[in-house]
């Protein structure tokens, strides 16, 4: 998303890394200086905190002091609430705050920030707002809805797309014997058109995992999660960068 | 300069508050000689009745402090009559044993009764802040903060201008000695309660402008809670303050210029240093 935007003429070079320091951020925290690294962003600011924290204050005092293009965050629920918390307070925001999903997913999130949680750039693995794009998308809820009495989360449309993928090797399989199953599963092809998954489609590499796996960028805006990457699955234009407060 | 000045500023606020989190702890540690484990989920306990008298009621946390306070004294007092007079004899691994089940009690009550949820309160009059030069102050964590100050001050007196708190102070340094002279120092030992978990109902409605509650929230607190006392100096009620002060400064002066990751090591630096040469901590005898 990043490079479409610097391909857009947006100035992006400047990145700072604000996460929880056990094996979810740690980890992320690492592959997004990878990243950084290979595609040419610099790294300015790499703060790392034990969740829950008491405060983040002087985390976030380094990272406005570096003045970061953009923000990355890996943080569970107290810890995304307290961020914007003490981000109003200091009357500050990033140009964009990136992050993945976890606390910043979570309808408690919203509930207790409501509208200054907006702005957030999230990743999400499938969103509801693609109906607009793939209208298999919106057939699927439908019937999720009429059965559940509820709209499907990226949860569910994983599972989904877990067990359609399963079954449709069985099927192929012709067999319940886990030998004909892995071999249908190694054989598998199944294109994106037949998914409600942003994906070009499922196909096993040699470790076993999708070659056609993406993923999407939502935004939040007016407390609802909108998709604004890949461009050609978006639902609304990104805002980028966010507003200052005082301008809300 | 300013960035400096604005992590002092920030850890002079938060250190305060830490020292009005750890005031009970160090009151009830003082008098009781009891290692109170569950302190924190008391705290925990405030900011869920601050929380739902806002939700349910809108009553804003401003005007929240005589029902959280009153009734959290009154939760001090109650946890004294009940559980704590029965093992103030006992050998310290069983008191320990028993704050600790305590602790797990009030969580998983909390739990079972509200959820895992994250709760915080959006929107009070004590949000926002204010900017000062080219700082900027936070207006819940200053009124946090001037709370603090005003708890010290009104226990300080408290303890020095009554007979009561006078009488107070006599079954802290020695509750036998106390109980001949004539004071009822059971009576005593349930007031320290009370007013030790009132001072946390004060920190609760306060911290809750600023920070969000849920069941094991009191983990971001109790180490905090502990290390300020033990650093201000045991069972001392100034010992609370500096020892909270001193850990806030540390983090945040230190945490910014050097490392965030590492605020908690320059707070235990600074503390085992501080009790290697004073073993009794920075105002203790």
């Amino acid at each position: 998303m990043m490079d479409d935007l610097k391909q857009r003429g947006r100035a992006i070079s400047r990145v700072a890394i604000l996460s929880e320091d056990t094996e979810f951020g740690a980890t992320a925290t690492g592959v997004e200086e990878g990243f950084a690294q290979r595609y040419g962003y610099n790294v300015v600011a790499r703060e790392l905190y034990t969740s829950p924290p008491a405060s983040l204050d002087a985390e976030l005092l380094r990272i406005r002091r570096v003045n970061p293009d953009v923000v990355f965050g890996q943080n569970y629920l107290v810890d995304a609430v307290l961020i914007i918390r003490s981000l109003k307070e200091m009357r500050w925001f990033p140009p964009a705050f990136v992050v993945h999903d976890a606390g910043w997913v979570v309808p408690d999130y919203l509930q207790t920030v409501g509208n200054d949680g907006n702005y957030i750039i999230t990743r999400v693995s499938w969103a509801l707002g693609m109906s607009g794009r793939k209208p298999l998308v919106a057939r699927v809820n439908s019937l999720y809805r009429q059965r559940y009495g509820t709209d499907m989360d990226e949860t569910n449309a994983r599972s989904f797309t877990g067990l359609l993928a399963l079954a449709t090797a069985i099927n192929q399989a012709g067999s319940t014997r886990a030998e004909a199953i892995r071999g249908a599963l190694h054989d598998l092809r199944i294109p994106g058109r037949q998914l409600i998954m942003p994906w070009a489609g499922i196909e096993f590499d040699a470790h076993g995992q999708n070659k056609h796996a993406a993923g999407l960028m939502a935004q939040i805006l007016n407390k609802e999660y909108k998709v604004v990457w890949p461009f050609d699955l978006a639902e609304t234009d990104l805002v980028w960068p966010a507003p200052a407060w005082e301008r809300r | 300069m300013d960035f400096v000045l604005q992590a002092a500023l920030n850890g002079v606020l938060l250190g305060l508050v830490y020292g009005l989190v750890a005031l009970g702890l160090s009151l009830i540690w003082g008098v009781t000689d009891i290692v109170n484990l569950a302190h924190a989920e008391y705290l925990m306990l405030g900011m869920y009745a601050t929380y739902w008298l806002w939700a349910l009621a809108h009553i804003d946390p401003l005007y929240a402090i005589p029902l959280v306070v009153p009734a959290f004294f009154l939760f001090g007092y109650v946890t004294y009559r009940v559980l704590i007079r029965r093992i103030l004899s006992a050998p310290m691994v069983s008191q320990i044993f028993a704050t600790f089940g305590l602790l797990f009690f009030l969580r998983y009550s909390a739990f079972a009764a509200f959820g895992p949820n994250v709760r915080g309160i959006w929107g009070s009059r004590l949000e926002g802040s204010v900017p000062l030069g080219g700082l900027v102050l936070s207006l819940p964590k200053g009124a946090a903060a001037l709370a603090a100050l005003c708890t010290f001050a009104g226990l300080w007196l408290f303890l020095n201008r009554t007979r009561t708190g006078k009488a107070l102070q006599a079954t802290a340094q020695d509750h036998r000695v106390a109980q001949t002279l004539g004071i009822d120092t059971e009576q005593m030992f349930a007031l320290s309660w009370g007013i030790g978990i009132g001072a946390v109902g004060v920190a609760a409605v306060f911290l809750s402008p600023f920070y969000q509650t849920s069941p094991a929230i009191g983990d971001a607190f109790l180490l905090l809670a502990f290390s300020s006392v033990v650093l201000g100096g045991f069972g001392t009620v100034s010992g609370a303050l500096v020892g909270g002060l001193c850990i806030g400064l540390v983090e945040n002066v230190l945490g910014a210029l050097i490392a965030p990751t590492f605020k908690l090591l320059f707070v235990f630096v600074v503390f085992i240093a501080v009790l290697l040469v004073r073993p009794a901590g920075l105002v203790g005898k």
